[in-house]
């Protein structure tokens, strides 16, 4: 109320009196007039009345002295008020005037100082007293000169200028400052001078700042690969950069200034899939921008334009120029979204990959936890739910104690190991229901894979599930066995020997080969119908003596035997406890432990059987298919077994009568001969007796009696002696002949040299009354021969060569040995009378001779000796000869096989 | 010692072998007393010391034995084969005197103890020098052994 009424002009105060005056006048002229009237009208009472209107007036009174009391209070207030307002502001003024951080300088029109404050004197660090004496171009330097004394002109018209210079500190120093001068009421000039060198500074400052500014928007935003659009509080587009203009195929003088809204709606189409998602979004910030929105878009190619995924990010301005506006970035996340893209497929196809893998993949931490198992190793345990095992399953804390060798592996395959085991689970043990309910075996390769970081990396259990595989090779293995002793059986039955233990043998085998409680062979005989058993193994206790098989139609003939014969078939029995057709023996059968039974027809080619394997086991329901076909082959292979023996019982047979025969004609043979031996004894021993006798007497005769014999006398006598002689040497020769033919030779090495040298001592008389020369030429090999026999031979070779020669002639032989690879040939050369060559084959018979025996005396056995036993010591016998040019017979016999 | 008597007994059943041999010793010259038997009863007789041989002044034992095989009787084995047996007669020197060439027999003879074996040649001549050699060797040059009767 103080300031308005002070700071009012005295034209408008008068008003105020005039009102106010005015407004009594009325009120009081009004109540003046009406009060009374007003108390008539409302008290009757003439005392109270009178009161009243004294009271009336006394208020009156009251009020009208307070009103005047509070004017002239106000105006005596007011009149002191204001001079002390003066004084105050005077005061302030001059306090304002000192104290202001501005200089004030006041100076004449020349530009003379007159006044000027604290700042003034501190700025330019003269003293006051200083400044007075100096002068508005003292201060101001050279080159402003001209500007300031310019604007001393327009001072004068009444201006306040407000300029920009420099002034001269007391140190010689220029300080930017800048004046605002101003005429004063009273002709004087006043300047302001404010120090702007903070200012200036400022100013640089912010020119540095707008240029980087600059740079950062026109070279480095405008070049960055994120697009950004700036938007004023309108939204308008303020600035965008050289990336907006790429990614949308815009050009920047296209969209400056444009609002941005209308942008979208007109171009949206052409740049987006999915617009309607894009302009919803980003309209949707215009509506209400306060908050950050952030969404994945797609621009389409279009010429230039390439295909990009962009993600939109944008915010509030929430300061500066744009206060209210909007920033949007647009990043290029294309390549990004194409790595995106490819791990996604490369994910999808790793889940499938581990997903469908047809064996089972387990992931397990550091700690032993499974992590992870595929949908195989589920389904392999049975595992509906995968939380039971997944971060539950632990393998130190819950694996059974057999399965304790598992932490093993785990721990060599922490150590870096990659371990390969085979896994044989008995799976009636596993609580979850499983598909395999026998056991099943799996195949686990262990090892560990890097994971990030932490102490001990994860391991990856792959499981393949071998158990058909293993069953398959137990079945093999079976397979192998069943033929390994089906060939044994083979070799058994194929070799030498008899139908007993052939039907043995098969038995055996059944019997140990399947592990069975007994097996027995059965026997058909042409024209019974009944079954006998022919061998059995195993044990049997009196059951074959106690039952009766046929294979005819009686009951006894409808069990498996009778029925494996009529059908040449296997015959199984599984169940003997309750099958009818094993009614007849049932109780015979169980009472020993049998339970189920096979009959094997033995089959021989393709129908004919001979007879029947049967085979007891104490399983019932032993003689699977498998089973029976290993049986079948044991079977056959027995009947080829039983024919094999049957033959070979028949050839021995054969063999034993022809031996007999043999034997037999040996025996007669031996008899012939040693008749022959003795005959030929005989004849030599008995006939020789005789011949002495004519010999002997007629020599006597000769001798004892030559003076009463007349010479025809002594001629006959001569001619006996003759005659008796000669049928000795005859003998002689024939048995030796004889001899040689029956006589077994020892053959041995035998020297020639020895024999020749023991036929020339034994002929030594004969061969010095002939006067014969013989020639050895040396060496005589040995050669494997018969001494005696070569004595012989070699004896009557040279009796020959020496007495076939002509009379008149010396006879010249000789002897030498030849050798000819693997035989020795021993020549004996004779100048002897020769043989012609139709004779030379006939010589060699028994009792040949090729002159009379006046002319030459023999016997005609002697070559034929000498070829037989040449013939009997393996050798040969020959001659060369011409008539009248000597002979050469030779011998050829084995050389002896030197063993070095 | 007088040479001359040791006796020297023949057993041979062939007459003419008999008779030849007997020409033979005398061509030979041979002084001493031979004694022929003529089967294997009567060699075992003689040299038993049996009747008719009892006297040994007469029929005395002889220093040679030359015996034939085949024998009527008892066989020239079996009387060697006896003899062998004797304690006093069995040093006696045997000189088995045959027809039989056969290996087998000479191998029997010599089997049963014989000191010799000849084979009986046809021809005289033949004879007569094996009779000289018998005489020569078995008699002259070779040592005789004790031969008593002792039972």
């Amino acid at each position: 109320m103080n300031n308005t009424s002070s700071t009012q002009a005295p034209s408008e105060g008068l008003y105020a009196p005039l009102k106010i005056t005015a407004i009594y006048t009325l009120i009081g002229g009004l109540w003046i007039l009406f009060s009374d009237r007003l108390l008539a009208a409302l008290v009757s009472d003439p005392e109270t009345l009178t009161r009243l209107q004294t009271f009336k007036g006394w208020f009156y009174v009251i009020v009208t002295a307070w009103l005047l009391y509070v004017l002239v209070q106000r105006s005596t207030t007011a009149i002191w008020r204001s001079g002390q307002a003066l004084r105050e502001s005077e005061e302030r003024c001059r306090a304002l005037f000192e104290q202001a951080s501005d200089g004030i300088f006041i100076a004449d029109l020349q530009g003379n100082y007159l006044d000027v404050n604290t700042s003034g004197c501190r700025m330019l660090g003269y003293s006051r007293e200083e400044i007075s004496q100096l002068n508005i171009r003292d201060l101001i330097p050279a080159e402003d000169q001209a500007t300031a004394l310019l604007r001393l002109d327009e001072l004068h018209a009444g201006n306040t200028i407000i300029s920009e210079c420099q002034l001269r500190r007391k140190d010689g120093t220029l300080i930017p400052v800048e004046i605002s001068a101003k005429m004063l009421a009273d002709g004087r000039l006043q300047e302001i001078v404010r120090d702007i060198t903070e200012r200036k500074q400022a100013e640089e400052a912010l020119r540095e700042s707008e240029a980087r500014y600059r740079s950062l928007t026109n070279d480095v935003l405008d070049s960055s690969a994120v697009g950004i659009f700036i938007l004023d509080s309108d939204f308008r587009i303020v600035w965008v950069n050289q990336a907006m203009e790429r990614y949308f195929g815009l050009r920047r003088d296209e969209v400056i200034g444009k609002d941005k809204r209308q942008l979208i709606r007109e171009r949206i189409k052409e740049i987006f899939e999915e617009p309607e998602r894009f302009a919803q979004k980003v309209l949707a910030t215009y509506e209400d921008n306060t908050y950050i929105e952030n969404f994945e878009c797609h621009v389409l190619p279009d010429g230039e334009r390439e295909e990009r995924w962009l993600e939109h990010w944008s915010q509030p301005i929430r300061s500066g120029l744009y206060e209210g506006g909007r920033i949007e970035h647009y990043y290029d996340i294309t390549e990004r979204k194409r790595a995106e893209e490819a791990l996604r497929k490369s994910e999808l196809m790793f889940q499938s990959l581990i997903g469908r893998a047809p064996f089972s993949i387990w992931v397990c931490d550091e700690e032993g936890t499974v992590t992870f198992a595929n949908q195989a190793a589920l389904d392999l345990f049975g595992v509906t739910d995968p939380t039971q095992i997944i971060g539950r399953y632990n393998i130190y804390r819950d694996t059974t104690e057999d399965e304790k060798p598992l932490l093993a592996y785990f721990e060599r395959a922490w150590a870096g190991e990659v371990v390969r085991y085979r896994q044989d689970l008995d799976m009636t043990t596993v609580k979850y229901e499983t598909a395999c309910r026998g056991t099943l075996h799996l195949y686990s390769t262990l090892f560990a894979i890097p994971s990030d970081g932490s102490q001990r990396s994860n391991i990856v259990v792959v499981q393949e599930d071998i158990t058909e595989r293993v069953k398959a090779e137990d079945a093999l293995r079976q397979k192998v066995k069943d033929l390994a002793a089906l060939y044994a059986a083979s070799q058994v039955f194929l070799g030498p020997i008899d139908v007993k233990t052939t039907l043995e043998t098969a038995c055996r085998l059944a019997v140990e080969h399947f592990g069975l409680k007994m097996a027995w062979v059965g026997l058909i005989v042409e024209g019974d119908y009944e079954v006998h058993p022919a061998a059995a193994y195993g044990f049997e206790d009196g059951y074959l003596d106690s039952i009766r098989v046929t294979w005819d139609d009686s009951p006894a003939g409808h069990g498996p035997t009778g029925t494996a014969i009529r059908t040449a078939q296997a015959v199984p029995m599984n169940r003997i406890d309750t099958d009818p057709a094993y009614k007849p023996w049932r109780a015979a059968a169980m009472a020993r432990g049998y339970r189920s039974s096979a009959a094997l027809p033995l089959l021989y080619g393709e129908a004919e059987v001979l007879g029947v394997l049967n085979v007891y086991s104490a399983e019932p329901d032993y003689f699977t298919p498998d089973r029976l076909q290993v049986l079948q082959s044991l079977a056959n292979l027995a009947a080829l077994g039983l024919q094999k023996a049957r033959l070979r019982e028949q050839e021995q047979r054969y063999a034993a009568e022809l031996e007999q025969r043999v034997a037999e004609r040996t025996a007669e043979l031996g008899e012939v001969n040693a008749e022959l031996e003795s005959f030929a004894y005989s004849v030599s021993h008995d006939l020789r007796a005789p011949l002495r006798a004519m010999q002997g007497f007629a020599q006597a005769l000769l001798e004892d009696y030559a003076d009463r014999l007349d010479p025809i006398g002594q001629e006959y006598a001569h001619r006996i002696v003759a005659a008796a002689g000669h049928m000795d040497t005859l003998i002689r020769d024939l048995l030796s002949y004889s001899r040689l033919s029956r006589a077994a030779l020892h053959l041995q090495p035998v020297s020639l040299a020895s024999v020749v040298a023991d036929v020339l001592t034994q002929l030594e008389g004969e061969l010095r009354k002939r006067e014969a020369q013989v020639t050895v030429e040396e060496p005589l090999p040995q050669v494997v021969g018969h001494y005696a026999t070569l004595i012989q031979v070699v004896g009557n070779l040279l009796t020959n060569a020496v007495k076939f020669v002509r009379p008149e002639i010396q006879p010249q032989v000789r002897v030498w040995a030849e050798e000819r690879e693997e035989w020795i040939r021993l020549w004996v050369e004779d100048n002897g009378i020769g043989i012609a060559p139709e004779h030379q084959e006939r010589i060699f018979r028994v009792f040949e001779r090729l002159h009379g025996i006046e002319a030459y005396p023999g016997t005609g056995i002697g070559l034929a000796i000498v070829r037989k036993g040449v013939e009997r010591m393996g050798g040969r016998v020959g001659v060369e000869s011409e008539p009248n040019r000597g002979s050469r017979f030779w011998v050829e016999l084995p050389k002896v096989k030197s063993k070095a | 010692m007088n040479l001359t008597h040791y006796t020297i007994l023949l057993v041979e059943d062939d007459s003419n072998d008999v008779l030849l041999i007997q020409r033979a010793f005398r061509k030979a010259n041979l002084a001493n007393p031979l004694q022929v038997v003529r089967d294997g009863e009567d060699a075992i007789a003689y040299l038993a010391g049996q009747a008719p041989y009892t006297n040994r002044e007469h029929y005395p034992l002889p220093v040679l034995l030359l015996l034939d095989l085949k024998l009527p009787r008892k066989s020239g084995f079996e009387v060697l084969a006896w003899l062998r047996q004797q304690p006093g007669l069995k040093r006696l020197p045997v000189v088995v005197l045959t027809s039989s060439s056969r290996t087998a027999d000479i191998n029997q003879a010599y089997e049963l103890g014989a000191n010799s074996y000849l084979v009986k040649p046809v021809a005289f001549d033949a004879l007569l020098d094996m009779v000289r050699t018998l005489n020569l060797y078995w008699l002259i040059l070779n040592e005789k052994p004790d031969v008593t009767d002792e039972a």
